[in-house]
């Protein structure tokens, strides 16, 4: 696998877009959180403490990692979209067909790939490690635990979704353009809409639960205005929600392993 | 002697359209073998299917006598259909991935370049490459690893005359080396020049392999005509040693006869003995393209 590894590397060394992408993504990870703390030391500041303490306290340890968490998820679609972009440039400039022409097995192909979405989703998560670091010292007061690691573990399994999702597309569209305004547009919209219908017609969870980008996004719940969002808001179920994305990115590996395998390149 | 590539009853479907239908075929080692058949016969899908990136609907293929794997592909240099590349990346950049999919250790990819007049644009970028060098580039990756068998599937394809030239004679210097070559091609006479032995599909049936000599055996052909037209038509059915005999299209008749057997001095005695003076008598090689059409038409 480190052989192959060291294959895609070459590929990615000197695509500029890759990087490009790439760059832009720990920036905004560091500016979505700046902007969201910027806000909140504001309110404290000229609302006062009563509705600053409505607000909570979020970018304290230890509610930093949910908060950031939840605020990096928006930024997943970065990596989701270097994803699609190094599945499709295969389709489009033939090397599936070459690199197995030149000795790869079409499994070995597909895997290498998936690693790549985990390296990803890796990468993903070191950002958002970093920036709930730097914006939980930066706040003053709260104090270190570990239980609300956790989120670290959510948003790494989030990031998983979110990226094997985009391979999905990309193996099934084999355009850029198409899987990119797909994936944004339903994962931002669509998947939310349905979602809610579906939770309002069974006034349930259940569109939550049939939803492949919603029921990641459960695993990290909307960490302002707690006090309230809590009574309002019905949560999803934690465990079942961690289940459903194990099995969806069971099923994205054995999609693609299958998919890859059977068709004619 | 070796078996390089054996076919056995190969057939493909794309949806209704019947691609390749119980296609046989054996390559032995060291030879130059020619798939010609012209476009749409069934040749990529063949290599295709031999490659791996294709699903056969029936039959099976053996490479060096055992089911194709990965590992036969790296022992194998090949170019199929297009030069398919990173276009971001170099033409080095490019044949160092197909080096390290190779599992070529130390590829020497300054000198495969080289040799395809490449190595002055090595670090330009692939997608500022003209048509030819794409294709310069694609022979030079088969050539990367020196392996002993190549694939090429038109290889001549966008290039000028003199790349033409140029690739046909690497081609032919492969060959002396002793590599096996399969080379497809709807051209003819690239085939006749480069190959050893050849096999022509047409829709998809494979309809004659064997030794260059033999499948694209041409005949001598002699053209006559005489004023007394139904007089010659008489005493040219009764020469001795023809093989066809019709009439041209200016209204002159041609006779065949085997290849290196025409004698025009005793076919104008035979006509001169019938009573019959020739105004016209020339021996004419049958073109290339003409044998080509005949093998490939109904």
């Amino acid at each position: 696998m480190l052989h192959l590894l060291k294959i895609e590397w070459l590929k990615i060394r000197n695509y500029r877009a890759f990087w490009v992408l790439f760059s832009l993504f720990i920036i905004a990870v560091l500016g979505i959180n700046y902007i969201a703390w910027y806000i909140k030391t504001q309110i404290e500041q000229d609302a006062g403490k009563m509705i600053g303490s409505l607000v909570g306290g979020p970018f304290s340890f230890p509610e930093v990692w949910q908060t950031v968490g939840w605020m990096t998820s928006w930024l997943l679609y970065f990596p989701g979209f270097i994803m699609i972009f190094l599945v499709t440039n295969e389709y489009t400039f033939r090397t599936h067909r070459q690199n197995i022409i030149d000795g790869l097995n079409r499994h070995q192909f597909v895997w290498v790939k998936l690693w790549v979405a985990t390296i990803l989703a890796v990468l993903s998560t070191v950002m958002m490690i970093l920036a709930s670091l730097l914006f939980g010292i930066l706040s003053k007061g709260g104090t270190f635990e570990f239980e609300s690691l956790k989120y670290v573990g959510y948003f790494f399994i989030m990031a998983m979704v979110y990226m094997l999702f985009a391979f999905m597309l990309a193996l099934l569209l084999r355009r850029a353009a198409l899987a990119v305004g797909i994936f944004f547009i339903f994962g931002l919209i669509f998947d939310n809409v349905l979602a809610n219908m579906v939770n309002q017609q069974m006034e349930s969870k259940l569109g939550t639960y049939l939803m492949p980008i919603d029921v990641a996004d459960q695993l990290i719940p909307f960490p302002f205005l707690k006090s309230v969002s809590s009574t309002v808001m019905k949560q999803a179920n934690e465990w079942i929600c961690l289940a459903i994305c194990a099995a969806w990115i069971a099923f994205y590996h054995w999609f693609a392993l299958r998919k890859f395998d059977k068709e004619d390149l | 002697m070796q078996v390089v590539l054996e076919i056995n009853n190969l057939s493909k479907n794309y949806g209704p359209v019947q691609a390749l239908k119980n296609v046989n075929l054996q390559v032995p080692a060291g030879t130059v073998y020619g798939i010609l058949g012209p476009n749409g016969s069934g040749k990529t899908t063949m290599l295709g299917i031999i490659m791996d990136i294709l699903r056969p609907t029936l039959g099976y293929v053996k490479l060096f006598g055992e089911t194709p794997n990965e590992h036969h592909r790296k022992k194998i240099g090949t170019l199929l259909e297009t030069p398919n590349f990173y276009h971001y990346l170099s033409g080095k950049e490019n044949l160092e991935i197909a080096a390290a999919i190779k599992g070529v250790a130390n590829p020497d990819i300054d000198g495969v370049l080289e040799k395809v007049n490449l190595a002055q644009r090595k670090n330009s970028k692939f997608q500022t490459y003209s048509l030819g060098m794409k294709q310069r580039l694609a022979i030079a990756s088969c050539l990367v690893g020196n392996p002993e068998v190549m694939v090429f599937d038109e290889p001549t394809n966008g290039l000028d005359p003199v790349g033409i030239a140029e690739i046909r004679d690497l081609i032919k210097k492969l060959a002396r080396e002793g590599k096996t070559i399969i080379m497809a091609s709807h051209l003819l006479d690239e085939v006749e020049k480069v190959c050893t032995h050849v096999a022509i599909l047409k829709k998809g049936v494979m309809i004659a392999s064997g030794h260059v000599d033999e499948i694209l055996v041409q005949d001598d052909v002699a053209e006559v005509s005489a004023d007394d037209g139904h007089a010659l038509l008489q005493a040219l059915q009764v020469m001795p040693g023809k093989t066809n005999l019709h009439p041209t299209d200016e209204g002159r008749m041609a006779i065949h006869f085997p290849p290196g057997t025409a004698n025009l001095a005793a076919l104008n005695q035979h006509c001169f003995n019938h009573g019959l003076v020739l105004n016209y008598l020339q021996i004419k090689r049958k073109s290339l393209e003409m044998k080509f059409l005949e093998l490939t038409n109904e």
